[in-house]
C-alpha cells in the first residue's frame, strides 16, 4: 500500500460555474492591475482579464444576484470607461480555455480567503506568500533566526473527466528571524535551510505534514455557486508489490 | 508526413488509472558481452572503461595516453592551492587507499582507466598565472600541449583555484578558465579550493583530520576520463520486448542570461549503437528572448542538430553496417512542448525525411518537470521510502518516476521523482508503452559518465549534459564548430 499527497475535492465539481462577465480591458483600468485584482479579492470576488472580458468570480458564500448588484457600482470607480454588457455565464472551470488564465486563480483565491479565515482564530499558525501556511513554532534556531515548518497549498490539478481538483500539499521549511520576518540573505538561507531539510527522512516528512494538517483540515471553499471541501492529504493507492526486478540489482 | 494535433499539454491526473509500472534496471555495460554491476566503480576496477575493452573499430579508444598539465593563480591561497595539487598529483599517479568506510579505494589513473600512459607533472612544474591574464600564460606554454599531442597523448589542464560551483564570488576565475582554454580546443578541469565554504576537492585534501574523499577523486577521473573523449560505460536501453529504440536522444534546456538578457538553449544528442546508448555531440547553442522557441527557429536548428548527428561517424557505420532504414528519435525539454516549437520541430523532422532516405521516422516528445509536488510514501515500509525505479502512473501519457534513491535497501532519506509525459500521440511515437517511457528515461538517467555515485542524478544525461552547455556558453565559452573537443564531454 502506498500513498500520494494528494487532496481531491470531495464537494462540487467545477462545470456550471456561474460567474460575471464584463466586457473590459485591462488597459482601460485606472490603477495598476494587481492593485485592482488585491481590492476585488478584498471585497471577495476573484477578477481575471480573459480575451477582452472581464471575469468576476465571487469566492464567499453571498448570494449571486447581489453581488451583480454591487459589482455594477463597484467597478465603475477602477475603470476609464464604464465597463459594458455585463452578465452571467456559466462556465467549466476546468476546460482547456479556462483552466490558467481562470480556475488555478479563482481556487488560489477562494482557498487563501478560506484559510485566512480558519487561521484567525489560531495564534500559531500564519500565512505567507500566496498559500504557505506556517508554525510559529522554531524547528530549529541558528543564533538569531530558526528554521520554521510550512504547509504550500499553491499546487492545483485537475482530475482527468471528472472536471475536479486535486490540491499537492508540500511541506516548505523557510528561515524567519525572531519576529518572523523572512530572512533575505541569500548565503544565510541556503546554507540553514538546506542543513535542514536535506535530513529529512520520509518518516519525518510524513510526520510533520500530519502535525501541520490536523490544524487545517477541514478546508471548506466556495467558488461562486460551487463548495469546495477537502479533508484528507493521503490518497492511498493499492498497488501491486514487487513490480520492479530486484533480481538484476542485487 | 507527420501531422499533429499541437496543443499545450497540462498535467491532468487520472484517479482510475493510478497504479504502479513494473521497471527494469538498465544495464550499464563495460565490455562487449556486457557486465552488469550494482556498483559502478567495482565493475571499472575490474574490467577498466568500455572503450578499453571493445572490439568495435569506431567506439574503441582512439588514445593511449593522458598528459596533465597544473595550473594555479597567483593569489595569497597560493601555497596551499600548490600544496593541495601536489597531493592531487600524486593520488592520480599513484591511487589512494581508502581510510573510512564510505571510502573507495583508486589505484591510479593508469590502472584504473588502462592507460599505457600517464603523466601527473611534478610540484616545480606547475605553471603559475596571474586572474584576468590567464592568455598569456596559455600562450606561453602551447609549445608544452603540442608537444602532448604530437606524442599521441591527449593533454587536459588541471586548473586548482579558489572558486566553487555552490558560490558565485569569483565566478569569474572559473570562466576565465573555461573560456581560455575551451577557444583553444585544451580540455581543462577545474578543481576547487574553497576556503570559506569548506568546500571542494583541493580543500578536502588538506583537511588535517584524515581526507575521506568518498566518491571524490573517482569523480575527478571520471570527468578527466570523459573530457579526453573516452567512453567509461555504455548503457543498454532496456526496450527488449520491444524492437524500436531511441536512435537519437536530443535534450534542450534553457538558462537565462543576465549580462546579455534573454536565453540560451543548449543541447546535447545522445548517439545510440545496436540499442545501446554510447556517446554525446552537441552544436552551437541558441540564442532566443524568452523560455520558447519560435516555429523558425526551432525548425532550422533542430534540422541541424540531426545533421550534425546523423554525419557523426558512430551513427553513419550502423546505418551502413545494417542497411538500417529507421530512425527514432527522442526529444527532451523541461517543463512542457509549446505549441509554436512543436510545429518547428515537426517542419523539421519532414526536411530531415525528404534529405534522407528513411523507410520510417519517428519521434517522441517527452517533457520533465523536474520539481514536482507530488511524491510517493510507501506504508508498507517502515522509512516510508519508495526505491529508485519506482515507476507510478498518473493518466495515459504520465508517470511519476524515482530516478534517484536508494537500489539495494530502503533509505532513511527522502527522494524526490520527476515526472515524465510522453506529448507524442501513438501514431507517431515510436514510445508507445509506459513501460518504455520509463526504461528509456531511467536508461538516459545512468548515463552520466561523471557521476559515480549510482542513482544520484534526477534528470536524464541529455537535459543535464544540455544544460552545462547552456550554462558555459552564456559566458561565451564554446568551442570550435566540429573541433575535437566538441566530441567529448567538455562541458562538465
Amino acid at each position: 500500500m502506498k500513498f500520494v499527497n494528494l487532496m481531491i475535492n470531495e464537494g462540487s465539481a467545477l462545470d456550471n460555474v456561474a460567474v460575471i462577465k464584463v466586457q473590459a480591458i485591462v488597459q482601460n483600468l485606472k490603477g495598476s492591475y494587481r492593485d485592482f485584482r488585491r481590492e476585488m479579492f478584498s471585497k471577495g470576488f476573484s477578477a481575471s482579464f480573459y480575451e477582452k472580458f472581464l471575469y468576476i468570480i465571487p469566492i464567499d458564500k453571498v448570494a449571486l444576484n447581489t453581488k451583480i448588484y454591487n459589482i455594477k457600482r463597484e467597478l465603475r470607480q477602477y475603470f476609464h470607461k464604464d465597463p459594458k454588457n455585463i452578465r452571467v455565464q456559466s462556465i467549466n472551470l476546468t476546460a482547456d480555455d479556462y483552466w490558467y488564465p481562470l480556475g488555478v486563480k479563482a481556487i488560489r483565491h477562494t482557498l487563501r480567503c478560506s484559510i485566512e479565515r480558519k487561521i484567525a482564530n489560531d495564534p500559531e499558525l500564519f500565512l505567507r506568500g500566496g498559500l504557505q501556511i506556517y508554525n510559529k513554532t522554531f524547528e530549529r534556531s541558528y543564533g538569531s533566526c530558526g528554521i520554521l515548518k510550512g504547509i504550500s497549498l499553491e499546487k492545483v490539478v485537475r482530475i482527468k473527466g471528472e472536471n475536479n481538483i486535486a490540491l499537492v500539499p508540500t511541506l516548505r521549511f523557510d528561515c524567519f528571524a525572531g519576529n518572523y520576518e523572512r530572512v533575505e540573505d541569500p548565503t544565510l538561507r541556503s546554507r540553514i535551510i538546506s542543513r535542514f531539510s536535506s535530513r529529512l527522512g520520509p518518516i519525518e516528512y510524513e510526520r510533520h505534514m500530519d502535525e501541520l494538517m490536523k490544524r487545517i483540515l477541514p478546508i471548506v471553499a466556495y467558488i461562486s455557486n460551487k463548495k469546495l471541501y477537502f479533508r484528507n492529504w493521503k490518497y492511498s493507492i493499492e498497488v501491486e508489490e514487487g513490480l520492479i526486478s530486484l533480481d538484476r540489482w542485487l | 508526413m507527420l501531422e499533429e494535433k499541437i496543443r499545450f499539454e497540462t498535467l491532468e491526473l487520472d484517479l482510475q488509472s493510478f497504479q504502479e509500472i513494473k521497471t527494469d534496471r538498465p544495464q550499464i555495460i563495460f565490455k562487449d558481452r556486457g557486465v552488469e554491476y550494482g556498483k559502478i566503480l567495482e565493475a571499472l576496477h575490474e574490467y577498466g572503461p568500455f572503450d578499453a575493452n571493445t572490439n568495435s573499430r569506431i567506439l574503441r579508444r582512439s588514445f593511449n595516453g593522458i598528459e596533465l598539465l597544473f595550473f594555479y593563480p597567483e593569489t595569497p591561497e597560493k601555497e596551499r592551492i600548490i600544496d593541495a595539487l601536489d597531493k592531487l598529483a600524486q593520488i592520480l599517479r599513484e591511487g589512494y587507499t581508502a581510510c573510512k568506510h564510505y571510502d573507495i579505494t583508486f589505484d591510479g589513473m593508469a590502472r584504473e582507466f588502462r592507460l599505457t600512459s600517464f603523466y601527473a607533472p611534478e610540484r616545480k612544474d606547475f605553471i603559475g598565472y596571474k586572474p584576468g591574464s590567464l592568455s598569456q600564460s596559455v600562450e606561453r606554454n602551447m609549445n608544452l600541449i603540442r608537444e602532448i599531442q604530437q606524442r599521441g597523448n591527449i593533454p587536459i589542464v588541471i586548473v586548482g583555484g579558489s572558486a566553487h560551483r555552490s558560490s558565485r564570488a569569483r565566478q569569474m576565475e572559473y570562466i576565465e578558465v573555461k573560456k581560455e582554454f575551451t577557444k583553444r580546443d585544451i580540455s581543462s578541469q577545474y578543481v576547487s579550493y574553497y576556503e570559506e565554504g569548506r568546500r571542494g576537492l583541493l580543500y578536502s585534501l588538506l583537511e588535517e583530520k584524515s581526507p575521506g574523499l568518498g566518491f571524490e577523486i573517482w569523480n575527478l577521473g571520471l570527468n578527466i576520463y570523459g573530457k579526453a573523449g573516452g567512453i567509461a560505460w555504455i548503457v543498454e536501453q532496456s526496450l527488449s520486448f520491444n524492437v524500436n529504440f531511441a536512435d537519437l536522444s536530443i535534450g534542450l534546456r534553457f538558462a537565462r542570461d543576465p549580462r546579455r538578457g534573454g536565453y540560451v538553449v543548449g543541447h546535447a544528442t545522445i548517439l545510440d549503437r545496436f540499442g545501446r546508448l554510447v556517446g554525446c555531440v552537441t552544436s552551437r547553442p541558441l540564442r532566443v528572448t524568452g523560455m520558447t522557441i519560435s516555429r523558425e527557429n526551432m525548425r532550422e536548428y533542430l534540422k541541424n542538430i540531426l545533421k550534425k548527428a546523423l554525419s557523426d561517424q558512430r551513427v553513419k557505420d550502423v546505418y551502413s553496417i545494417s542497411k538500417k532504414k529507421v530512425l527514432n528519435i527522442a526529444l527532451h525539454r523541461l517543463n512542457h512542448f509549446h505549441p509554436k516549437e512543436k510545429q518547428g520541430i515537426l517542419q523539421a523532422i519532414n526536411d530531415i525525411e525528404s534529405l534522407y532516405d528513411f523507410k520510417d521516422l519517428k519521434i517522441a516528445l517527452i517533457s520533465i518537470v523536474k520539481d514536482p509536488s507530488l511524491m510517493l510514501f510507501d506504508v508498507n515500509q517502515r522509512s516510508r521510502d519508495i526505491r529508485w525505479g519506482t515507476a507510478f502512473k498518473l493518466n495515459e501519457n504520465t508517470l511519476l518516476l524515482y530516478t534517484t534513491g536508494s537500489i539495494h535497501r530502503y533509505s532513511k532519506r527522502l527522494s524526490y521523482p520527476i515526472i515524465v509525459m510522453n506529448e507524442t500521440d501513438e501514431k507517431h511515437s515510436f514510445i508507445t508503452k509506459h513501460q518504455e517511457l520509463a526504461a528509456h528515461i531511467l536508461s538516459l538517467s545512468v548515463l552520466h559518465w561523471q557521476t559515480v555515485i549510482p542513482c544520484s542524478v534526477r534528470l536524464p544525461a541529455t537535459i543535464e549534459f544540455a544544460g552545462g552547455v547552456a550554462r558555459l556558453f552564456k559566458f561565451g565559452v564554446y568551442p570550435r564548430q566540429n573541433s575535437q573537443l566538441e566530441k567529448t564531454l567538455w562541458f562538465i
